[in-house]
């Protein structure tokens, strides 16, 4: 079964997304904390997607999202944004660094559904493919 | 600041896939979260601690947001952007705003639970 990380701070996000990813049949592994998130991916080969929040107590999305991308095994994995941000700039960024979506709060859960297996398959823009690609 | 919409009850429902019982449970959370959010903010405001005033908000913002209480998520969202912009005095005005919101939301919500029983 397909994994998917949800790095959330707020429990109530954290519940509507991982009743969500699990009512599409994936695993939904949940956390609270960013630096845990980034030793979930290293440990779980089969992680297909990270959902998380851009601010996460212990660890800014920005820097999620390098982590990620700076290292081979995890440079396509897909990680979409939910967050209720107030400055675009700070989404523009984000997605700058290579987050593959950005989803306002509050969560519309359709939209999150219908992106999951897009974002996996690799249908949906990937900034992390992407910039392999080009750095190929 | 408010939209009209005091509970949108098919958003929130749609949120939970329809899952009644699991909005009960994230409605509980929530009265749980704002009874120690907005004292804290009080606390803050009194301190002039506009960034941590500005984070609550945030974190208050998402949760009414999620659970369908639109007017208050909005006042929140003002919350948020006044104590970001350093306006303290709008802060302090719009958390008795946002109380007051919050409570309109619960008569709501609890309303919505009558109907549903």
């Amino acid at each position: 079964m397909e994994k998917i990380i949800i790095a959330e701070d707020d429990p109530i996000s954290r519940i509507i997304i991982a009743k969500a990813v699990e009512s599409m049949g994936y695993m939904a592994i949940q956390t609270a904390n960013g630096a845990h998130a980034l030793e979930l991916v290293q440990s779980n080969p089969e992680v297909a997607l990270v959902i998380t929040d851009i601010s996460l107590p212990d660890l800014d999305g920005r820097d999620f999202v390098k982590s990620i991308r700076a290292k081979d095994e995890t440079r396509a994995l897909p990680v979409m944004i939910i967050s209720g941000v107030v400055s675009y700039s700070q989404i523009i960024e984000v997605l700058e660094l290579g987050a593959s979506r950005f989803l306002p709060k509050p969560i519309d859960i359709k939209e999150v559904k219908r992106l999951i297996p897009k974002l996996i398959s690799g249908d949906e823009f990937d900034r992390g493919q992407k910039s392999e690609s080009k750095s190929a | 600041m408010a939209d009209g919409v005091i509970f949108d009850s098919s958003g929130a429902l749609d949120r939970v896939c329809g899952d009644y019982e699991l909005l009960n449970e994230l409605f509980g959370m929530l009265q749980e979260q704002a009874g120690t959010i907005v004292p804290e903010i009080q606390d803050l405001l009194k301190l002039s601690d506009l960034p941590n005033t500005s984070k609550r908000a945030h974190c208050l913002k998402g949760a009414l947001g999620n659970l369908g209480a639109n007017n208050a998520k909005n006042v929140a969202q003002e919350l948020e952007i006044a104590a970001k912009n350093g306006d303290s005095t709008k802060a302090e005005t719009l958390i008795k705003v946002l109380e007051g919101e919050i409570e309109t939301f619960y008569g709501a919500f609890k309303t919505f639970q009558n109907e549903k029983r």
